[in-house]
């Protein structure tokens, strides 16, 4: 009894050192990736801060005039859509929650009677369609997404944008401040605001005189530079905003992976604990049987 | 002035610089210091860091847009390369690999792909022709 009852206990030891081996493991993993995906966010700051300024500028510049269907906000929003950034797999802790609790909650308090999603990150689908939504499109995240994957997205997202299918397209992700911090958000992505734009362009150069000199040259003229800018104004968002989602998923990942290591730890302690006492049991049961059969033998 | 070569994926060049010529939608196109604030539209071509009279930085550019303000000349382009990091044999393979028939029937992407493997080869090879 007692022996059976010890070589479930080591068995059980076993099956939890090979789980504590695996999310050891991919905790290692996501930590070293955290370090090159903060690296990659970095990197990608100046393009976006600059395409964000250059916009800003010709936004200011042309004033009232700018005209392009991806600057104009429709009146009437019949449709719209929020642009999901998650994780392709599970095991990263509430990551994924997170973003789907603050998705719904924003899908809810948007106008227009048809909202659907868009998924950069394969979570998302089962989640949402689960609950009546209408995933339209599922993207790979990838473990480093790509400036060629965020092109696509953002192709297709200003293509059902300009073809009118939808009115409005937000944009939720996980920022990444740091990789203690995370923080959940929801954008506008289209229409971009020229305004708004302008705005943080001026804020930027902290209002020192007009952001474009007058006497600018364009070539071609600003209508077809603006033509040319604004998609690769929205690709450098979407881009940018899935480096700080993946850099969050691995953050959340190594923090969800490490709790799991060290609960695995604690119950291979407890049970080493319980271990040892079933052995001592099993001993001191057979010594009795031992000091036992002897006296019966030294009786004769 | 000032010189950035930006891509979204890092800072290929930033420092000072006497002149820079990129290749733009119109033709040539030579920035010098103190040159009238400018946004243009970048071809697929080579772009030249100079210091005095002399060439110390090429880059393989594939479109985007260049932007002169205040002696800084900024460049902003989804896809370019330094020509050091380009290996003459990979383009050619990758020139050989293009599909040229279909290329010339207008297929947008295999045109694009011809144009981008012909410059890219130039700049490997450190010619500036087309």
């Amino acid at each position: 009894m007692a022996a059976g009852e010890l070589r479930l206990i080591r068995r059980r030891i076993r099956s939890v050192q090979s789980t504590m081996k695996i999310t050891r493991a991919m905790e290692l993993i996501a930590a070293s990736r955290i370090v090159k995906a903060e690296q990659r966010v970095q990197a990608s700051r100046p393009y976006g801060e600059r395409m964000a300024a250059v916009l800003g500028n010709l936004a200011a510049a042309a004033g009232g005039n700018v005209q392009h269907p991806l600057l104009e906000a429709r009146e009437d929003v019949e449709r719209s859509a929020v642009l999901v950034l998650c994780s392709d797999r599970g095991l990263c802790g509430a990551y994924n929650t997170n973003i789907f609790r603050l998705a719904l909650r924003h899908i809810d308090g948007m106008d227009g009677g048809a909202h659907e999603v868009l998924a950069l990150g394969k979570k998302a689908e089962g989640f949402f369609s689960y609950r009546g939504y209408d995933v339209s499109r599922t993207w790979e995240m990838t473990d480093q997404p790509s400036y060629a994957r965020a092109k696509e997205v953002a192709q297709h997202a200003m293509r059902r944008y300009l073809d009118g299918e939808l009115d409005r397209i937000d944009l939720v992700y996980t920022r990444f401040h740091s990789a203690f911090r995370q923080e959940v958000v929801a954008e506008p992505l289209l229409p971009i605001d020229p305004g708004a734009l302008a705005e943080e362009e001026a804020a930027r150069t902290e209002g020192t005189g007009p952001a474009v000199a007058p006497d600018t040259i364009f070539e071609p003229e600003p209508a077809v530079i603006l033509g040319a800018l604004v998609p690769n104004g929205v690709t450098s968002r979407i881009y940018s905003a899935a480096l700080e989602a993946s850099a969050s998923e691995h953050a959340s990942r190594r923090r969800a992976m490490k709790a799991a290591t060290d609960n695995a730890s604690d119950l291979i302690k407890a049970l080493q604990l319980e271990g040892n006492k079933a052995r001592q049991a099993a001993i001191t049961t057979e010594i009795l049987e031992v000091v036992g059969g002897a006296e019966a033998l030294a009786a004769d | 002035m000032q010189v950035e070569i930006v891509t979204p994926e890092s800072v290929l060049y930033s420092g000072e610089a006497d002149m820079v010529i990129a290749r733009g939608l119109a033709g040539e196109v030579g920035v010098l210091k103190d040159h009238e604030p400018m946004l243009i539209g970048l071809d697929y071509g080579e772009l030249r860091v100079y210091q005095g009279d002399s060439v110390t930085d090429r880059f393989a550019v594939y479109g985007g847009f260049l932007e002169v303000r205040d002696n800084v000349v900024s460049v902003l382009s989804d896809d370019a390369e330094d020509a050091r990091e380009i290996d003459v044999a990979d383009a050619e393979a990758s020139l050989a690999d293009v599909d040229t028939i279909a290329a010339d029937r207008g297929d947008e992407s295999e045109a694009e792909r011809l144009k981008r493997s012909e410059v890219r080869l130039a700049v490997a090879r450190g010619n500036a022709g087309h």
